[in-house]
């Protein structure tokens, strides 16, 4: 059997493409590492419940042997952990990981959806810094309105006008903007035309694939502070809901199916895509291995996971590796250092209510600075101390330790509560060939080696860190915030934590993983083109996060997908055109 | 299942060591019956000490005549500030708040219902009461 596609993984980027091109009337199939998580919210939910780190990935199940995952109290915290996954090598600890089941990583996202400023595309000419796109704003305009259209946006045009960034003309966002909290209603009363840098700091609605009403089958939002790591009624839109629909239109799906191999032939195309399968996620090892063909091949697996096939595909007539004369496969991996700074309000907010974020603060992501130093957005947190102090978990052992208790322990409790804030900030990286994806000499329990992965935080970056705790000191004094802010978890020179000057910052990480198969006209330096279309492979796409030539301080959900469209719209011409 | 009657006298302690009322902590009506659960949850875990510190409660109480402020005082004295006693109320304070005792949640309601989510006037973290963007507000009875 011949498929028209194949596409390798199911998360936001396969499961839509497999809907649209299903649609269409092609023969899709999807390959899946994990299994089929369709029927396990109610059990997630109480998983998560009950776990004692609420991490992003802590509904979701560990036992699958298989197709591992990070997880982040031991892959993502230390290096050369043994009982991790990933192979870490710092010298920083990569710091954001993914799911492998059906839907990807939409399950644990925040499925916030920012676009893209224009001057992001073209940070080299524009300042002097970094690698500019092969392509602009205006030609992924039309795709970031498909997207929004398809997964269903909540946002407002008229609020979304700040940097640069434009619409077309009478469009506007399928739902009403996600309201924002009373916390932040209070936060932007405070701030009272308060000015950084010469900018004008205001909150806005975030744009955010969550329901505001009932839309598309599934209900409006009803604010339960768990969009990381899992919506409990699946406001929040996953990509199980168009896997299930491409399905529908006739795509097939086969889950706990590993790719390990692309198959390249002599003339220089994909000739199958090699799979390892296995019947239990809690038994070792394989249960059948094969090959599926198809006409194009696209690869959505994960910026961490689909770097590791290509290089995997190596031959003695491609010893890099698919698609990597460039030597660029891997390589450029990108995430937003995160830094978090927190506090009482000077009165009560009511925090751990509604979305964990509502708004945020976009006005400082753009200016001559950026030639100095990375930009940021702010992210403004309603869910108070339960991430940085893990609350209530912190603060009820600090009083009880204390020798607080009684009525005094409840009106303490009330008065950290409902005056608890966390701010954030999603600070831009620059690529570096030396942050990096690649073999490790370790294998995984279906023999394919697991990702190693060597990671540092750039100079250019840590000068945005500096910028950003200026601004936290000054915006939490103009509101009136009591900081209450442990810059560093752990002791200076342990990992996570970095010294400029004489401050030590600590990071996190933000989930928004980049980079490595990167998008450029030239083949010499990039691995696919501004159509992810490997330069060398033909009938190979690589979507999802790769193609990212540069990280800007979005969550990047969103250029993913708007990519991922236009590949789409690209595959369906030219298997029109009969190229493909 | 027959009561045991130590355990009002753990509720008495539990209102003292939580500053919640009787009714709030132990109705009659509970579906999850939290306080009979919590109780079995100490007894199990540590019964002896336990029975030291509910049987200076009892007298505790016997003595105070009443007065709750008379009552907390001796609490304090004799039970939270005497260890062992001390740190077994500590947990059982812990237990009532965060829902976990040994660092282990009893059971999704312990999670739902601890009552450090009532004192900060938040609700569990993941889980839904179905109310439509109620966020954008202060809580009912603050607007």
């Amino acid at each position: 059997m011949t498929y028209d596609v194949v596409i390798v993984g199911s998360g936001i980027v396969g499961s839509i493409l497999a809907s649209k091109l299903a649609s269409a009337g092609k023969h899709v199939l999807i390959l899946e590492a994990g299994v089929d998580a369709r029927n396990g919210r109610p059990g997630f939910v109480e998983k998560f419940h009950l776990s004692p780190y609420k991490d992003p990935e802590s509904p979701y199940p560990d036992d699958n042997v298989n197709a591992r995952r990070p997880i982040t109290h031991i892959d993502t915290a230390s290096l050369n952990n043994p009982a991790a996954y990933w192979i870490q090598k710092g010298p920083q600890p990569f710091s954001s990981g993914y799911e492998r089941q059906t839907g990807g990583t939409t399950w644990h996202w925040m499925g916030l959806f920012p676009r893209m400023l224009p001057n992001d595309f073209a940070l080299q000419s524009k300042y002097g810094v970094g690698v500019d796109w092969p392509i602009g704003y205006a030609d992924l305009e039309p795709f970031y309105r498909e997207s929004e259209e398809t997964v269903g946006v909540a946002g407002s045009v008229a609020i979304q006008k700040y940097g640069g960034l434009w619409f077309a003309p009478g469009y506007e966002y399928p739902m009403d903007p996600v309201p924002p909290s009373y916390s932040d209603q209070r936060i932007q009363a405070r701030l009272d035309g308060w000015t950084y840098d010469g900018q004008p700091v205001y909150l806005t609605s975030t744009p955010a694939a969550r329901n505001t009403k009932f839309y598309d089958g599934r209900r409006a939002c009803q604010g339960n502070t768990s969009c990381i790591p899992i919506c409990p009624i699946q406001a929040k839109y996953d990509a199980t809901i168009h896997l299930s629909r491409a399905q529908q239109a006739g795509a097939e799906l086969w889950t706990q199916t590993v790719v390990d191999k692309v198959l390249v032939d002599g003339t220089g195309r994909v000739s199958g895509i090699s799979y390892v399968q296995y019947a239990d996620p809690k038994t070792p090892g394989p249960s059948a291995r094969g090959v599926v063909t198809a006409k194009a091949y696209v690869l959505a697996a994960h910026a961490m996971e689909t770097p590791k096939i290509l290089l995997n595909s190596r031959t003695d007539a491609l010893p890099n590796g698919v698609a990597n004369r460039s030597d660029q496969v891997g390589r450029n991996l990108m995430d937003h250092p995160f830094p978090v700074y927190w506090g009482l309000m000077p009165e009560p907010v009511y925090a751990m209510r509604g979305p964990r974020m509502t708004s945020g603060i976009e006005t400082l992501r753009d200016g001559p600075f950026r030639a100095e130093r990375a930009t940021f957005r702010v992210d403004i947190g309603n869910e108070g101390w339960t991430w940085v102090n893990d609350d209530p978990n912190g603060s009820v052992a600090d009083l009880v330790s204390a020798g607080v208790f009684g009525a005094a322990l409840r009106q303490r409790l009330h008065d950290i509560g409902t005056r608890s804030l966390r701010i954030g900030f999603l600070i831009e990286q620059l690529p570096l060939p030396t942050n990096c994806v690649t073999l490790a000499d370790q294998a995984d329990a279906l023999g394919i080696p697991r990702p190693k992965i060597e990671y540092d935080i750039d100079p250019y970056c840590k000068q945005g860190f500096v910028a950003a705790r200026d601004v936290a000191a000054k915006l939490f004094a103009q509101i009136g915030v009591d900081s209450r802010t442990k810059i560093l978890y752990v002791d200076p020179g342990k990992p996570s934590t970095f010294k400029v000057g004489h401050d030590w910052y600590q990071f996190f990480g933000a989930g928004h993983i980049c980079g490595t198969f990167r998008m450029g006209a030239d083949p010499a330096t990039s691995v696919v083109n501004a159509n992810c279309q490997a330069h060398d492979v033909k009938n190979l796409f690589v979507a999802d996060g790769g193609p990212f030539v540069s990280n800007p301080d979005k969550n990047c959900t969103w250029t993913i997908l708007a990519l991922a469209m236009r590949t789409s719209e690209y595959i369906a011409s030219q298997r029109n055109g009969g190229t493909l | 299942m027959t009561a045991d009657p130590a355990i009002e006298s753990f509720v008495g302690l539990s209102v003292i060591l939580t500053g919640f009322s009787r009714s709030e902590i132990a109705d009659p009506l509970d579906p999850d019956q939290l306080a009979s659960v919590y109780y079995g949850v100490v007894k199990a875990s540590a019964g002896g000490t336990l029975a030291m510190v509910l049987a200076v409660f009892d007298q505790a109480q016997a003595a105070s005549g009443g007065d709750e402020q008379k009552l907390i005082a001796a609490v304090t004295a004799d039970i939270w500030k005497r260890p062992p006693l001390g740190d077994l109320a500590k947990q059982i304070t812990k237990l009532w708040y965060l829902g976990q005792w040994d660092g282990a949640y009893v059971s999704d309601a312990t999670y739902i219902r601890a009552l450090a989510w009532t004192a900060m006037e938040a609700k569990a973290i993941g889980y839904s009461e179905f109310v439509d963007q109620s966020w954008a507000h202060p809580p009912a009875g603050k607007r």
